[in-house]
């Protein structure tokens, strides 16, 4: 974990309200694993807290963040310049754990993401190797509000992924929530029972998903986004409630943001 | 300009400059040694524990505010036996910094047994939190209304007393904003033998943390703490020390050298840093690099006499 003045080497737009950034920082982009974030200080008084960014793709010595305007701090980063300095702390956090399987002969994973959550299985979908098994490529399940927020998804298919869209209003893909358009899959002449499942998302998308792949007996790794202070482990701003009668609230910036789907408590 | 001489004597823990750590911003200490020097702290202040560990509150906890932050963690923390066996040690094998335990609990009976346990555990000292407004200790007003025991002069000095006789260590107790007069609580306190005082906690606050439609479906009720409360800190320290012998440290919205000269200039012997952490965890060692470059620490007490304007 370091922190780092990061110059912002490259600025893209996918929409006007879904924005990435690449930072020039070797420190980071060579030790930071997939579900891992950072946190960037955004400049100006009136963002007073850091804000948490997973890290959605790296290079040698730069690494990239994507993420939607949501706020005035997100707006403001959105706004960022090739050329401007933001101070980032990273890496942060526990990511994916990487579940070995043989594409050849093993059954494939899937990646389900909601919105932003794309952001850090995208890392992911590039670190695991995609190849082609013997039922079928793994699979991304990949949901948005609209066509527009359905980003990556020519990168993914390039990679060898399958990939399977939904929006809220039906502009692309299947009109409706990802996780039903997962669980209508799982049961069609097309689907498989996944070697493990990944996930990241709004919170009651990941609620949904866990409960699947509980019934299906399926492991199941979930990223959680909660408010964040420190983002290093100081604040305990960040609990999640888990079943672990040891410790029942862990931090999803410090064991976190990625759990095991069946250690939280959904209330 | 060479550097000041810097070093403090807070009842008897010798630290190294006058800048250290407030409870519940740092952690048990560890979190932060990736990122800072902790040798450079003047002490370290853990978040407060009490004798069995504590889950802490529901989502949401934290609420950002433009110059401020409201939380409600509940005093989620490991436990005393944890803290012992676990944290100081693994802190004592990365720094010399004095640390300072903070303590907390619902009863006289178990800040006694936090004391005890920590006797010999080679922290330099207790920080008696009786001051928390995020957890239902204390004493019950009202069904919904708990006020802390630093809100109480009477039950401030029971509670120090007894918890005096049980230790040796330097004990310095924090103290709430949330009082008419917060003079009358560090009088009790220095009354019943506090070696400090430390102030101040966070004040009760109340934010809506929904969003869009759902504004004000999420009442948040918690500690506000961060610059925004810096003024209020700063009177109240004048005030205390200004009534007490004992020494004060000081904290609310420290970020950066020239807060904490101000409240050295009004009569703190050392200052905390807590919000700043969280902001920026480089902040505490650029406030102890400024306090160092510059004239060194102003004079104590030096403006006793003015009266000031109000
Ligand atoms: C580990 C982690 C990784 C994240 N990765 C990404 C990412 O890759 N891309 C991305 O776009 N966003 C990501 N987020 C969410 C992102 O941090 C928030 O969208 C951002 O902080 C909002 O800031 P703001 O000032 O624009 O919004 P604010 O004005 O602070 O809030 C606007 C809205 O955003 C919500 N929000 C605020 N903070 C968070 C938060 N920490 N988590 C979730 N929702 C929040 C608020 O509830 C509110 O509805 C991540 C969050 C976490 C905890
Ligand atoms: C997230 C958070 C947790 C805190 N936890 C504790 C605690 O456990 N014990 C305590 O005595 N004070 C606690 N405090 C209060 C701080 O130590 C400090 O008194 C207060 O925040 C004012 O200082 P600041 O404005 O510099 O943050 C906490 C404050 C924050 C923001
Ligand atoms: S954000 Fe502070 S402990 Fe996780």
């Amino acid at each position: 974990m370091t922190r780092l003045n990061c110059n912002i080497i490259s600025r893209k737009e996918f929409s006007s309200r879904y924005i990435s950034l690449s930072f020039f920082a070797p420190a980071i982009s060579r030790s930071v694993m997939p579900g891992q974030f950072v946190m960037v200080k955004i400049p100006g008084e009136r963002f007073f807290l850091r804000r948490p960014f997973s890290v959605c793709r790296t290079a040698r010595d730069s690494f990239d963040i994507v993420f939607k305007v949501v706020g005035a701090g997100t707006e403001k980063l959105g706004q960022m310049k090739k050329g401007d300095i933001l101070n980032i702390i990273g890496p942060l956090g526990n990511g994916y754990p990487f579940m070995t399987h043989d594409p050849k002969q093993g059954i494939p994973f899937v990646l389900i993401a909601g919105g932003t959550g794309i952001a850090s299985l995208y890392f992911l979908a590039r670190c695991l190797k995609p190849g082609r098994g013997k039922v079928s490529s793994p699979v991304v399940f990949l949901g948005a509000r609209n066509r527009k927020e359905l980003i990556f998804r020519p990168e993914l298919i390039k990679m060898g992924y399958e990939v399977l869209t939904a929006t809220d209003d039906g502009s692309a893909g299947r009109k409706g929530f990802v996780t039903d358009l997962f669980s209508s899959w799982l049961h069609s002449p097309k689907g498989f029972r996944p070697s493990v499942i990944y996930s990241c998302g709004p919170r009651l998308m990941l609620k949904k998903t866990a409960k699947i792949a509980e019934e299906e007996n399926v492991p199941c790794f979930i990223s959680m986004e909660e408010k964040m202070a420190c983002g290093i482990g100081v604040c305990m701003g960040c609990a999640v409630k888990t079943s672990d009668k040891k410790e029942e609230y862990k931090r999803a910036c410090k064991e976190g943001p990625v759990f095991r789907a069946e250690e939280i408590e959904w209330d | 300009m060479g550097l000041k001489q810097t070093a403090v004597n807070l009842a008897g823990i010798k630290m190294k400059n006058p800048v250290m750590t407030a409870s519940g911003t740092f952690g048990y200490g560890l979190e932060y040694a990736d990122l800072i020097d902790l040798d450079k702290l003047g002490a370290i202040v853990t978040k407060t524990i009490t004798p069995e560990p504590r889950c802490g509150n529901q989502q949401p906890r934290i609420f950002e505010l433009p110059y401020g932050l409201i939380n409600t963690i509940g005093l989620q923390n490991v436990g005393l036996e944890r803290l012992l066996s676990e944290k100081l040690p693994a802190l004592r094998k990365i720094t010399r910094t004095p640390v300072i335990a903070s303590i907390g609990g619902y009863t006289t009976a178990d800040y006694v047994k936090s004391v005890k346990g920590l006797a010999g555990s080679g922290v330099a000292g207790i920080e008696l939190n009786i001051s928390c407004p995020n957890v239902k200790t204390g004493y019950k007003l009202k069904k919904t209304n708990y006020l802390t025991i630093s809100q109480n002069p009477g039950k401030t000095y029971r509670l120090v007393r007894e918890v005096k006789k049980n230790t040796r260590l330097p004990l310095i107790v924090k103290l709430s904003p949330n009082v008419t007069d917060i003079t009358e609580i560090a009088a009790s306190a220095e009354k019943a033998g506090a070696d400090a005082l430390c102030l101040i906690n966070t004040f009760p606050a109340m934010a809506y943390a929904g969003s869009g439609k759902d504004k004000y479906s999420v009442p948040i009720f918690g500690g506000l703490s961060g610059p925004c409360i810096k003024p209020l800190a700063l009177r109240m320290v004048h005030q205390v020390c200004r009534t007490v012998k004992i020494p004060v440290v000081a904290m609310g919205g420290i970020m950066n050298g020239e807060d904490a000269r101000d409240f050295l200039q009004a009569g703190a012997v050392a200052v905390a840093v807590g919000t700043g952490n969280f902001v920026d965890p480089g902040i505490i060692i650029d406030i102890i690099n400024a306090l160092q470059d510059t004239d060194g620490l102003p004079p104590r007490h030096k403006d006793t006499k003015k009266k000031g304007i109000s």
